[in-house]
């Protein structure tokens, strides 16, 4: 079973439809690990076992019936709790006065659940999806199945952490500036920040409606698919979702594509451990046969502070009744930090949307006009402990202004400003520290590319096998002989 | 960031510290903060002025609903 549990959903559906396992054995084997292990990593806020075993049962009773069997039949998942889950109380992360049980499940999650999917629970994400390390009152912030010590990241924390500890196949994670890609770079797992209008929103929490995106997070790039071709399509519930074809293509070759990079004085604020595995990333796709080319990122910086005043101001207008009803939902820094966006001016916010489709044209004709992918860092630098980035930590390396403020350890630096684009990027394993912990990279692609990005992030981890990786508490123990 | 680094348009758009600080405590309902005001003076500051050259080419044809149908038309033609 550990071995089903470590791999992947297409090793466990096979293994489901053989009959090899049921999926109450397979949802009672990752809840038996939860039990387990998720004290010290904190990856859910509510384990909805009763719940999760009886639709396991239910799946059971259907295959043993011969219906046919849906993409995720029998495949434990969880979700971010910000997601509504019918009769469920999603807590956004925050300490609300006034939370009621949702009456219906969020359009995303029924899709999931519609192709066969088992949800074992709420996960673990920061306050409000508004702080990069995770800061959460309820239950502390995720922590990473690397080094338990460190942040499993933000917002979308609990989610990465429970995928790299192999608590669950998949989760269904959020993304307004980094929140799916930056947890899942610190974590060494994969996720998906999708094109605008891919996947529905209804149900979801809202920060920035201009910015926010859900998204798949699972353990490789063909997870992934499987989770956002179940997810994705339109929906009458959220007008902004578009409907366009997704076929997800086999493993691409690397041969002959051209991905793009950015040229080195844009990698500066990088840590020598970021810089030395993005490096080993581009050379393993040029030994795989793809071409590299230099590109100067066009407007790097002006497109994030556009992003920062976009999702600043959204974010002050989404959440500016309950600061004052509801005080006790905001910790002292979220809150501090949500004031910025009372500080940018209407006129600036509205320019700030009204230049959005010009700077995207301008983006994408300059870096995609002759090449496949972009290859980007995802995150400066390693996870940082927890004593360096929580508030009240003796010595703070990390500005609390991140998301406000580009500095150079701004950990939304290279993730941000292709929400305000409005470009996919599937963020990958790309390596590991001297010190073993994993570091990502991100594949960036012309909008509605999808298909495309996770052919070429298959090919990769293909080539790579950084995602087959455990934690170190997580290595099976050498067979004895 | 340095007052000096604005430009004169966008430095009269914000306000002084003494007027952020009375406006984001009639928002919260918590007591002004001065210091914060001006932490948040200049952040912002700085953002603004790394937008500039972006914010200072929008013109009057341009809509935000643009984006949307921008991203449709760059999937179909590159």
């Amino acid at each position: 079973m550990d071995e089903l549990l470590d791999g992947d959903i297409a090793g466990a559906a096979t293994a489901l439809a053989r009959g090899a396992v049921s999926a109450r054995e397979l949802t009672q084997a990752c809840l038996d690990r939860i039990a387990a292990r998720d004290g010290a990593l904190r990856a859910f806020l509510q384990v909805e076992a009763e719940s999760a075993l009886a639709r396991a049962d239910t799946l059971d009773r259907a295959r043993r019936g011969g219906d046919a069997l849906a993409p995720l039949h029998g495949i434990p998942i969880a979700r971010k709790d910000l997601f509504d889950r019918a009769g469920r109380i999603a807590s956004c992360g925050a300490k609300r006065k006034e939370a009621h049980p949702a009456e219906a499940t969020a359009t995303c999650l029924a899709r999931l659940d519609a192709a066969g999917a088992v949800d074992l629970g709420a996960l673990n994400m920061s306050e409000h999806a508004f702080h990069p390390h995770g800061l959460n009152a309820l239950a502390g912030p995720a922590r990473s199945p690397w080094d338990p010590a460190r942040t499993a990241g933000g917002s979308s924390g609990g989610s990465a952490a429970a995928l790299a500890a192999r608590f669950v196949f998949g989760s269904m994670g959020s993304d307004s500036g980094g929140s799916i890609r930056h947890p899942a770079a610190l974590c060494g797992i994969t996720g998906l920040l999708p094109t605008p209008g891919r996947i529905s929103r209804h149900g979801m929490m809202r920060s920035s409606p201009a910015l926010d995106a859900a998204g798949p997070m699972a353990r490789t790039a063909r997870d992934c698919a499987l989770l956002f071709a179940a997810a994705a399509g339109a929906d009458p519930s959220d007008e902004a979702t578009v409907q366009i074809s997704f076929a997800p293509k086999p493993a691409a070759t690397l041969r002959n594509r051209t991905i793009a990079r950015p040229h080195d004085a844009q990698l500066a604020s990088l840590s020598p451990d970021a810089r030395v595995v993005f490096e080993q990333a581009a050379n393993s796709f040029a030994a795989e046969g793809a071409d590299i080319v230099e590109v100067d990122l066009p407007a790097w910086d002006v497109l994030n502070a556009l992003t920062a005043i976009v999702f600043a101001s959204e974010v002050a207008a989404t959440h500016r009744r309950r600061l004052a009803d509801d005080p006790g939902a905001y910790s002292p820094e979220v809150r501090e930090r949500m004031a910025a966006g009372f500080v940018y001016p209407a006129a600036d916010y509205l320019d700030a949307l009204r230049i959005r489709a010009r700077m995207t044209r301008s983006f994408v004709a300059t870096v995609f006009a002759r090449t496949d992918a972009l290859l980007l860092p995802c995150s400066p630098d390693v996870a940082p402990r927890l004593d360096e980035v929580m508030p009240g930590a003796a010595q703070r390396r990390y500005d609390a202004g991140a998301y406000t403020l580009a500095t150079a350890a701004d950990p939304g630096r290279f993730t941000r400003a292709l929400n305000y684009l409005g470009l996919p990027a599937l963020a990958l394993p790309g390596g590991f520290s001297e010190a073993g912990l994993p570091l990502g990279i991100q594949l960036a692609g012309r909008p509605f590319a999808e298909a495309t990005l996770f052919a070429l992030g298959e090919g990769f981890q293909q080539a790579t096998g950084h995602h087959r990786r455990l934690p170190p508490g997580l290595t099976p123990a050498p067979r004895a002989t | 960031m340095p007052a000096a680094a604005m430009t004169t348009s966008h430095r009269a758009m914000l306000p002084d510290a003494d007027a952020l600080a009375r406006k984001i405590a009639a928002i919260t309902g918590d007591a002004p903060h001065r210091a914060l005001a001006e932490r948040l003076l200049a952040l912002c500051g700085a953002q603004l002025t790394a937008a500039r050259p972006a914010l200072d080419r929008v013109e009057p044809g341009d809509e935000p609903a643009q984006h949307a149908a921008a991203l449709r038309d760059l999937a179909k033609h590159g």
